[in-house]
């Protein structure tokens, strides 16, 4: 998303880029546990930490993929503004810390937290 | 003349699984070459000659592997690839051995996935799932092996399934795996209905509705051994008592002694939209 929102402040600097406004707790572990442990689970729900993230053979393919939510993140950009997405959406990701390079191809490291809750 | 030879050396995932070796045919695996970031698939690496199979020996191998597949922490870093193993002339190709072997992995990974036909593919990839570029795929490939063994009486429902690669990923691993799918979004269910009649098999075990995680419509109570729920716990960023809703279907659905695995991203703001999310601007 910073990625995103980056590049969309460079092309409408004017303009708040799209975001999912979900709740801040929404992505935290405590959050999950106590949602699990609440419906029923109980004490019966552990947290981890597991690594990933997005991935191509190519920057050019993960900014090509990315492109496909364009409707979705510059919705009402002109043909012009989206033109210049894919060049300023490259260097936006490569700016980023958890972007990386390695002899696959590109990514970007992303973080998430799973729940195995047992009834 | 055929020879014997065994595959050991390319990883534990395929074991000594023996194969032969011989002229004029060879197997045609997808995998991404580490030489060439621009090849997205290619021929079999062999690793002295070329390695060949006949076809019952290929259906022998792909069963093989699929029984055996460990989603060991290799596949996270590996390619989802939607191919089908099928013969081909060799062509040679001139890689280390190390290399192989890490390729061969990414076959098998790739394998995992073979279940997924091309069709499927072509349309899969120009949304939702290429959009994500695998991040939904990294993570479930990691968790699903941390869950209670999956066996034939066991009965998963991939919650919030979007396009299937849960679905895919389970039977991959455990080919008589009993599934249902379920996603809010119809949209979704078309294309994991798609998958469904494209592979051979799922039709007597995989089973799709469209559902909200939130409120389990026609789901009896107690009856899963597993619920997963990749990214799709809090569909509908507008309800703020989703995810609360979405944990005790998934209680009440699982049997006693059944597990639920629920996944999120970590951070202030999420890097994917839920499937939900995504299908109402897609299919809007």
């Amino acid at each position: 998303m910073d990625a995103i929102q980056g590049t969309a402040r460079r092309i409408r600097p004017d303009e708040e880029p799209f975001a999912w406004n979900i709740p801040d707790d929404w992505s935290r572990a405590p959050w999950l546990q106590r949602t699990l442990a609440d419906a029923g689970f109980g004490e019966r729900v552990e947290v981890k930490q597991i690594d990933g993230g997005m991935s191509a053979g190519s920057l050019d393919e993960l900014v090509d993929n990315i492109m496909c939510g364009k409707d979705m993140f510059f919705g009402k950009y002109s043909e012009e503004e989206v033109s210049k997405i894919p060049a300023v959406l490259k260097e936006e990701i490569k700016k980023l810390s958890a972007y990386y390079e390695d002899g696959e191809g590109v990514g970007i490291k992303m973080e998430s937290w799973v729940a195995f809750a047992t009834k | 003349m055929s020879l014997p030879n065994k595959l050991g050396g390319f990883g534990r995932c395929l074991g000594d699984f023996p194969v032969k070796r011989e002229a004029g045919n060879g197997l045609k695996l997808p995998y991404v070459s580490e030489d060439t970031k621009s090849a997205p698939i290619g021929d079999i690496a062999y690793p002295d000659g070329d390695i060949c199979l006949d076809p019952i020996q290929i259906d022998n191998l792909r069963a093989h592997v699929l029984q055996n597949l460990s989603m060991s922490s290799k596949l996270s870093n590996s390619i989802l690839l939607f191919s089908k193993i099928q013969i081909a002339r060799p062509q040679t190709t001139n890689i280390t051995t190390p290399l192989i072997s890490k390729q061969f992995s990414q076959c098998l990974s790739a394998m995992a996935a073979s279940s997924l036909s091309s069709t499927f593919h072509s349309t899969h990839s120009s949304t939702y799932d290429r959009m994500a570029s695998k991040c939904t795929y990294s993570i479930a490939v990691q968790f699903l092996p941390l869950l209670p063994p999956i066996t034939s009486s066991s009965y998963v429902l991939d919650n919030s399934c979007g396009t299937g690669l849960v679905t895919a990923l389970v039977k991959a691993q455990f080919p008589s795996a009993r599934i249902k799918g379920a996603d809010l979004a119809p949209g979704m269910i078309d294309m994991y209905n798609t998958h469904i009649k494209a592979n051979n098999g799922w039709e007597e075990t995989v089973s799709s509705t469209v559902c909200d995680c939130r409120d389990l419509k026609g789901m009896e109570d107690g009856s899963f051994t597993h619920v997963v729920t990749n990214f799709g716990f809090a569909p509908d960023a507008n309800d703020l008592a989703g995810p609360g809703k979405a944990a005790r279907e998934m209680w009440r659905v699982l049997r006693a002694g059944g597990v639920a695995a629920v996944s999120i991203w970590k951070g202030k703001l999420p890097t994917m939209p839920s499937c939900f999310t995504w299908s109402r601007q897609w299919e809007s």
